[in-house]
């Protein structure tokens, strides 16, 4: 056999493999966007009843504590601090905990909310580094600072939970906003099941592009940059289709640590957040689902469409890359760490499905992707593409994918409708096709070196280059 | 087989298409009919105005005889607007025209429709109208299989009032749903003392978290009706019942119910003491002091931040005792009575008092080494800092020593 008539059958192998892979995957796609699609419509009749405003005013709805995680956040944590500051909700205290920050973030905390050091109880229930000292705030009694040494998110977020307070606490990046009912409205599973709701999240949004004033977005609009857009789009896809997909099969693997609320007891339980991988809030939610399967009480992690927090989104290929070599690095040490649950009965739908679903489609599905588009490019320049192939590659993996941008779209312009104005909406369309035309290929490649580094235990925490929600009078990234 | 691939090609692209033509074809309905509504609410909204305050006879002329297909919906949510913020006559004139224009004869036939949304939306529109007529409907709507409607139907039978919604109200508090619960708590609590009665005579039969929630709503409502059920209440064999009925006797403020209070201090469960030291705090129990300064060795935290708290809101004799807990060989105890001292400004006061002389001088010198000996000299070294007397601030060095690196909280 000559070496190009083994290419050829090595390629033709490897052809089917990628297209069955990408039929798979598209297929679960679309079966969570049905999934999603009820669900939404469900939940956006839900919303209309809801009572916000009266479950704000009840004193028996459960008060919360508002964990911020600060490490050289001079330049959004006032503004996080005091969008905060402003949520409607009864009963909720904010501790922003400073991880040995080196620029000006607890000198612009003390500065504006007028903290001076308290001898507040620090309760060691989770180990953490040392804490230097806990501000209380004079103009605000429910904003309390800790002031630790270096030790990473995690770490800051187990002081905050040995300093919370309150039964739920709420985990909030220090440069994301929430809106200001999203506190009532990712708690609300939790008043209504609260022996089971362990941990809820709600979605999280792009805020390049929009105005943001006193902590508040004002006026809602796209980015006029690709980048963003090509995440809002990807964005809606995962939180709108995936995740409420996931949520409503019982197998929810994330919550977003940009916005999520978790029951502080199971919490302790299972020792806080962990330091073993670099992306804490997977993990967490991983082991809580662990926990409770092992436990045998009936439990439930549950995504909540609608709260609204906006994050910051990479403005640039190389923080972009930073940011998705951390997550999917993280996705590895995560799936590794808790490799017992996969294909085991004993962990029910997310044994089964989520955490087979992530492995192999998550995980490894970025190889089969890189290489499938390599394999094609490669056909082509030996004169050996098979129009069929490359005509059915064309359907599944960029056709089908367009289709299911575009449904997320949809589910977006029939529920929430965030992005009100004609421009927006024909920007979202464009970028929903464009992004299959190499953003979604440099994602994946992307993941193939961050899989690479992971290999070769590579750990770096992908900082994120804040410019702040400041800019342009006071309007906003 | 290239056929089926370009058909599937094809496929894919056409619904890729539709959806987008749905897209776009959705929004472009949706704005020009809520540009239509918004043109005909601008005409309509000042007759409808006119008729509630009276200036025309009655909704249908003000109206010019009638409402038109295509204004239905529009008149509709004029109405629902309006008659939800306004009270008195104008609030009965909306909710008579709501009867007259057959909106609450549609509410009521949505109240028995197939889709839940639909029921939902009913029962809150005729707990807007105000409609007594539809009491027995949405009486029998709380029991709707979904608890959306159930929850709507109790708001508008809150809303609606009278007897005949008080006791299907009650029951409803056993609703599985805790927010449901908390629901039907609020709308009972805000119906006042019209509900005591049946809530007393119903809490046998109600379910364990309905049975808390009728204390919780009894507390609530402030009613001295309710004192000796209360009381009773202390000696339940559930624990969570006692602490709430602890609770709701404190937020009542019963002076009678302190010698009951006192002994739950001693109750096996710590809500119950950490309750019953919150209570003695509300009403103000000096004679409970010696109790309260033993609760302050509890175990449990919330026992010994209550009464903490309870002995700061006991006037002069419960800072003394404070102040006297400083000395106490709990270090607990210590810890909780200098953060209610520090809190009450009393430290501060000792701090002024440092600059004087005799035994004030003293008395302030001995709290402010006892300060320092249980470790809380956050306060002390940010006033030996920043106070504007400068003997008071070279006395506080001097007692406070050199600084040294801040030990981590207890």
């Amino acid at each position: 056999m000559s070496a190009m008539a083994f290419l050829q059958d090595a390629l033709a192998v490897f052809n089917a493999v990628v297209l069955f892979y990408f039929i798979a995957l598209n297929s679960i796609y679309l079966i969570l966007f049905l999934i999603s699609l009820v669900e939404v419509l469900k939940f956006v009749r839900r919303t209309f009843f809801s009572d916000y405003r009266q479950m704000m005013q009840s004193d028996m709805t459960w008060p919360i504590s508002v964990l911020i995680p600060a490490h050289n956040e001079e330049k959004t944590i006032v503004e996080t601090v005091r969008s905060m500051l402003m949520v409607n909700y009864g009963e909720f205290e904010i501790i922003v905990v400073n991880d040995g920050s080196e620029d000006l973030t607890l000198r612009r905390l003390i500065d504006v909310y007028e903290l001076r050091r308290t001898d507040r109880p620090y309760k060691r229930a989770i180990p953490t580094s040392n804490v230097r000292a806990v501000y209380g705030s004079l103009s605000h009694p429910n904003l309390t600072v800790v002031d630790k040494e270096k030790g990473g998110k995690s770490d800051a977020l187990n002081a905050g939970i040995n300093l919370a307070r309150y039964p739920l606490f709420c985990s909030i990046d220090a440069d994301s906003i929430i809106e200001d009912n999203a506190l009532l409205r990712v708690v609300k599973p939790f008043m209504e099941k609260p022996d089971e709701t362990v941990a809820a999240g709600g979605i999280v949004r792009i805020v390049n592009g929009c105005d943001v004033k006193d902590g508040r977005v004002t006026r809602i609009a796209l980015s006029d940059r690709a980048l963003p857009i090509l995440q809002v789009v990807e964005y809606l896809r995962a939180f709108l289709t995936g995740r409420v997909g996931w949520s409503n099969l019982q197998s929810l693997l994330i919550i977003s640590g940009a916005f999520g609320i978790y029951r502080k007891q199971e919490v302790i339980e299972i020792g806080g957040y962990t330091h073993d991988t670099d992306t804490e809030d997977l993990e967490l939610v991983v082991r809580l689902h662990e926990h409770m399967r092992r436990k045998k009480k009936p439990y439930r992690v549950v995504f909540v469409p609608d709260p609204v927090c906006w994050t910051e989104a990479p403005e640039t290929l190389s923080v972009l890359a930073r940011q998705r070599n951390r997550w999917h690095r993280g996705l590895l040490q995560t799936l590794w760490l808790h490799k017992r649950m996969l294909f085991n009965p004993k962990y029910g739908n997310v044994g089964m499905f989520a955490f087979p679903y992530f492995a192999v489609f998550e995980l490894l599905g970025p190889f089969v992707e890189t290489f499938g588009y390599l394999a094609v490019i490669v056909s082509y320049l030996l004169g050996i593409l098979d129009v069929q192939f490359f005509l059915m590659f064309l359907a599944v993996a960029v056709l089908y994918g367009m289709f299911l941008s575009i449904a997320a779209i949809l589910l977006e312009e029939i529920s929430f409708r965030r992005y009100p104005g004609w421009l927006d909406l024909t920007k979202l369309l464009a970028y929903s096709v464009i992004e299959n035309f190499g953003y979604r290929q440099v994602l994946s490649a992307m993941k193939v070196k961050a899989f690479w580094d992971a290999i070769r235990r590579r750990r770096a925490w992908g900082q994120m280059q804040r410019r702040g929600f400041q800019k342009k009078d006071a309007v906003a990234v | 087989m290239q056929k089926a691939l370009v058909a599937t090609v094809l496929t894919i692209a056409l619904v890729f298409l539709l959806l987008t033509l749905l897209i776009v074809l959705g929004k472009a309905w949706r704005e020009l009919r809520d540009g239509r509504r918004r043109a005909r609410r601008r005409v309509l909204e000042p007759l409808v105005l006119k008729y509630a305050h009276g200036s025309s006879p009655s909704i249908l002329s003000a109206l010019g005889g009638g409402v038109g297909a295509g204004d239905r919906v529009v008149v509709e949510t004029i109405l629902l607007d309006h008659v939800s913020r306004v009270r008195g006559v104008e609030h009965e004139r909306l909710c008579r025209a709501l009867d007259e224009l057959g909106y609450v004869d549609r509410f009521l036939d949505a109240l028995s429709g197939p889709r839940w949304w639909r029921r939902a939306e009913a029962a809150e529109n005729l707990g807007l109208a105000g409609s007594k007529r539809s009491a027995k409907a949405l009486a029998e709507a709380l029991s709707d299989p979904v608890s959306e409607v159930r929850l709507r139907a109790a708001k508008a039978l809150g809303l609606v009032g009278g007897r005949a919604a008080v006791l299907p109200l009650v029951n409803a508090l056993a609703e599985p749903n805790r927010w449901s619960t908390i629901r039907i708590a609020d709308i009972l609590t805000n119906m006042g003392r019209e509900v005591v009665a049946e809530l007393m005579d119903a809490f046998p039969k109600l379910n364990a978290h309905a049975k808390l929630a009728a204390v919780d709503i009894l507390g609530r409502i402030h009613s001295l009706d309710a004192v000796p059920w209360l009381m009773s209440r202390l000696s339940d064999t559930e624990a969570d019942v006692r602490a709430r009925a602890a609770h709701a006797l404190g937020a009542i403020g019963v002076v009678d119910a302190a010698p009951q209070l006192r002994r739950a201090l001693n109750d096996a469960e710590w809500p119950v003491r950490a309750m019953a030291a919150k209570a003695l705090g509300r009403i103000h129990d000096a004679e409970a002091i010696p109790e309260l300064c033993a609760a302050l060795r509890d175990r449990e935290w919330w026992v010994r931040a209550n009464a903490a708290e309870a002995l700061k809101l006991a006037g002069p004799m419960g800072i003394d005792a404070l102040e006297g807990m400083l000395a106490d060989a709990d270090l607990y105890a210590k810890h909780q009575a200098c953060l209610m001292l520090e809190d009450a400004g009393i430290l501060d006061r000792h701090v002024a008092q440092l600059a004087g002389s005799g035994a004030v001088r003293t008395t302030a010198e001995a709290v402010v080494t006892r300060f320092i000996q249980a470790g809380q000299v956050s306060r002390l070294r940010e006033l030996a800092a920043t106070h504007s007397e400068l003997s008071v601030r070279s006395e506080l060095d001097r007692l406070l020593g050199p600084p040294v690196p801040a030990p981590e909280a207890p």
